[in-house]
């Protein structure tokens, strides 16, 4: 995890997929809706999140596990005028906080990396003010095994990283196990440049071409989930959906 | 520098405790181990922190 973002922190930064858009809209305005509050965001990756939410909230924390991405994140908050987020390395596993020190957690595009998501999810609702919110967003996992047995090849191959996108019925599932309600729901659809996309990770061209050939030579119904383009034999785009969930603690 | 508010709400990510703030360096007494903090970033990671003995 450390070595596959170490390198990839600049690109993370300048993602177009995790800058904004109507996904991160959803979030800030649940965000803002639960008033002033401290704000914790786990595994900040680019900063977007944090930075997006410190417009509006005095106090932001963002955590993540890797220096490289802490440095890239607090460079690019600083470049847009941002300079009160403290930045820390933490594990989402065990959140270097005191309990109920947070109106909100916000955790953006990012459980998919963690290694087991229950254990996270009790740390953040440990750190959870009684009555706070935690607003999740990820890549949305399919119930169809052969869709989501396709989709996940096709991010593993790009990103040896990533462990696995949740369902909404696990997500659920997963949320009240660490003692949330599930208060609103979203699923948003995220368009994917394949170039942009694959280029973040920096993927040798062969790994690249191998990826290419496994998504054209899938079954037609796996791409056609995922609204995959394809143009004189080459890959133009494709699309995530995204989950966003607003729980309450309690 | 860990500001005021910071210090308020960190803990040892291990144990969950108290903790010992200086310049370079946050303590955990109980759990003996020192994190780091680097680029004015702390590290509180389990796996960085370094073994600490309380000053005789």
């Amino acid at each position: 995890m450390q070595a596959q973002f170490g390198g990839t922190a600049e690109a993370y930064v300048r993602s177009a997929g995790h800058a904004g858009g109507p996904d991160l809209d959803r979030l800030l305005e649940w965000g803002r809706a639960t008033g002033q509050s401290r704000v914790l965001d786990v595994a900040t990756g680019g900063g977007h999140t944090a930075l997006a939410f410190s417009a509006f909230t005095p106090t932001v924390v963002a955590t993540d596990l890797t220096e490289p991405m802490l440095l890239a994140a607090r460079a690019f908050a600083a470049s847009q005028g941002m300079t009160t987020i403290r930045f820390l390395g933490a594990d989402a596993d065990a959140l270097p906080f005191r309990d109920a020190s947070f109106g909100v957690v916000t955790c953006r595009i990012a459980a998919h990396h963690f290694p087991a998501v229950p254990p996270a999810l009790r740390q953040v609702a440990r750190v959870l003010l009684p009555g706070g919110s935690f607003l999740l967003q990820d890549i949305l996992g399919h119930d169809d095994p052969e869709l989501a047995g396709f989709i996940l090849e096709v991010e593993k191959r790009r990103d040896p990283s990533h462990v696995r996108s949740l369902s909404r019925r696990e997500w659920t599932d997963c949320l009240t196990s660490a003692g949330f309600t599930v208060i609103e729901e979203a699923i948003v659809t995220k368009g994917r440049p394949w170039e942009e996309w694959t280029g973040r990770m920096r993927m040798s061209a062969e790994a690249r071409a191998h990826l290419d050939r496994f998504v054209l030579d899938a079954p037609a119904r796996c791409r056609e989930a995922f609204s995959f383009t394809v143009e004189d034999g080459r890959i133009r785009s494709f699309a995530d959906r995204m989950v966003l969930i607003r729980a309450g603690k309690g | 520098m860990i500001d005021e508010e910071l210090r308020s709400i960190l803990a040892c990510p291990a144990c969950k405790g108290d903790l010992l703030f200086e310049e370079a360096r946050i303590i955990c007494p109980a759990c003996k181990k020192a994190y780091p903090i680097r680029d004015g970033i702390p590290v509180m990671l389990i796996g960085e922190a370094e073994p600490w003995t309380p000053a005789a």
